[in-house]
């Protein structure tokens, strides 16, 4: 299945559906200030639930803030599947927040014993509490490195899944990025990886600043982008979607029919 | 770790807002004269500004005018925010309702409404 994020735009939707078999919903850009998803776009969903899949993929839960994750978000995707069919939800491995007030930006988490046993139990729970599947995302990391590691990047995500039986969301963009930026060894991530997990996978871009790749799904997909999502696909044959990531401002810059045709180039 | 995870994202967090890293840690230290801290915390100011026009344009075009809207969201940048998106509007807007400009705190006030009405 092909798909993109779904963007509460009627004449967008139109043009696109069709081409994606799969709409990924961002509970954050569609919340209310009161807490809840707006009714507006509710309504779209609706709608659109009976010609896409849906799925769901967060960026405000912070699972990994060490006090406590976000309860707000926790109500969003409550709505989301009170009244909605979704196949299959995600989340970020990374924090928000910290003292329930936002960062502005996700940051990752040390890949040590300290983290897995803060997100496990978390894992476990949000399994428990929705009933189907949910995959964790490894984050772009936009700052250097920290100085102890436990686990390679791959091997913090296998043991993830090995703990909690969680899926895993692989986003090639975020891999070019900390190749980029941190001379990730790419070739040995996906040697190490337990691809038998990944359930879906990312592609997306965004732009270099001062040196620095940031992932900001704004723009069109790199040749090389597509040339590593040829190098993962055969290998994830477990991966039942491929979502071409765009925050919605991105929408109206790019255009309907420019994303529609990577939507094909896709399929 | 030499740290545990909740002091370290308390001293990140002081990082990203402008704050210093405790003395003698070399890696808070290498991240505060970081590029890549830079570079992040002008993302997140961009980001807020976007947010804010979207949000609250009227408000943002009187302070645009003045010559205190980026300054404004720098000073939010220093400070805690809310997650979510129309609730960093609105705290915005609050902020700059309390504004000694008569006409300014009015159209803050206005647009604050005008949020709270529409969701």
């Amino acid at each position: 299945m092909i798909g993109t994020n779904f963007v509460p735009d009627v004449d967008f939707l139109e043009r696109i559906l069709g081409t994606a078999d799969v709409l990924e919903i961002p509970p954050d850009v569609i919340a209310s200030h009161s807490g809840a998803i707006d009714e507006d776009a509710m309504a779209m969903l609706d709608e659109v639930a009976a010609h896409a899949r849906l799925i769901v993929h967060g960026v405000g839960l912070s699972i990994g803030s060490a006090d406590g994750w976000n309860d707000d978000y926790l109500r969003l995707l409550d709505a989301l599947f009170a009244r909605l069919p979704i196949a299959w939800h995600s989340e970020h491995l990374g924090y928000t927040t910290v003292a329930g007030e936002s960062l502005g930006t996700m940051l990752v988490l040390p890949r040590v014993e300290e983290s897995l046993d803060l997100l496990c139990p978390r894992i476990e729970a949000i399994q428990r509490r929705y009933g189907v599947p949910f995959l964790v995302e490894h984050v772009v990391n936009l700052l250097p490195e920290p100085p102890e590691a436990d686990y390679s990047p791959a091997a913090f995500l296998n043991e993830l899944v090995r703990r909690t039986g969680c899926g895993l969301l692989l986003d090639v963009y975020n891999l070019q990025c900390d190749v980029h930026n941190h001379a990730l060894d790419v070739g040995r991530f996906l040697d190490e990886l337990q691809f038998d997990a990944v359930r879906e996978i990312h592609v997306a871009n965004g732009v270099e600043r001062d040196g620095v790749l940031l992932d900001i799904h704004s723009r069109a997909l790199r040749d090389d982008t597509r040339a590593l999502l040829a190098q993962v696909r055969p290998r994830a044959t477990n991966a039942e979607a491929v979502i071409f990531e765009l925050v919605p401002e991105a929408v109206p810059v790019l255009g309907h029919e420019a994303i529609a045709a990577e939507l094909e180039r896709l399929a | 770790m030499t740290r545990d995870l909740a002091t370290l994202q308390r001293e990140m967090a002081e990082l990203i807002r402008g704050g210093a890293p405790p003395s003698g840690d070399a890696y808070l230290a290498g991240v505060q004269q970081s590029a890549e801290l830079k570079v992040l915390r002008e993302c997140i100011a961009e980001w807020r500004e976007l947010v804010l026009r979207r949000a609250c344009p009227l408000t943002v075009e009187l302070l645009r005018a003045r010559g205190t809207f980026e300054p404004a969201v720098r000073r939010l940048l220093r400070r805690a925010c809310p997650p979510f998106r129309h609730e960093l509007a609105l705290a915005f807007l609050a902020e700059v309702a309390a504004d000694a400009d008569p006409r300014l705190a009015q159209v803050a006030a206005f647009e604050a409404e005008m949020i709270r009405l529409h969701n």
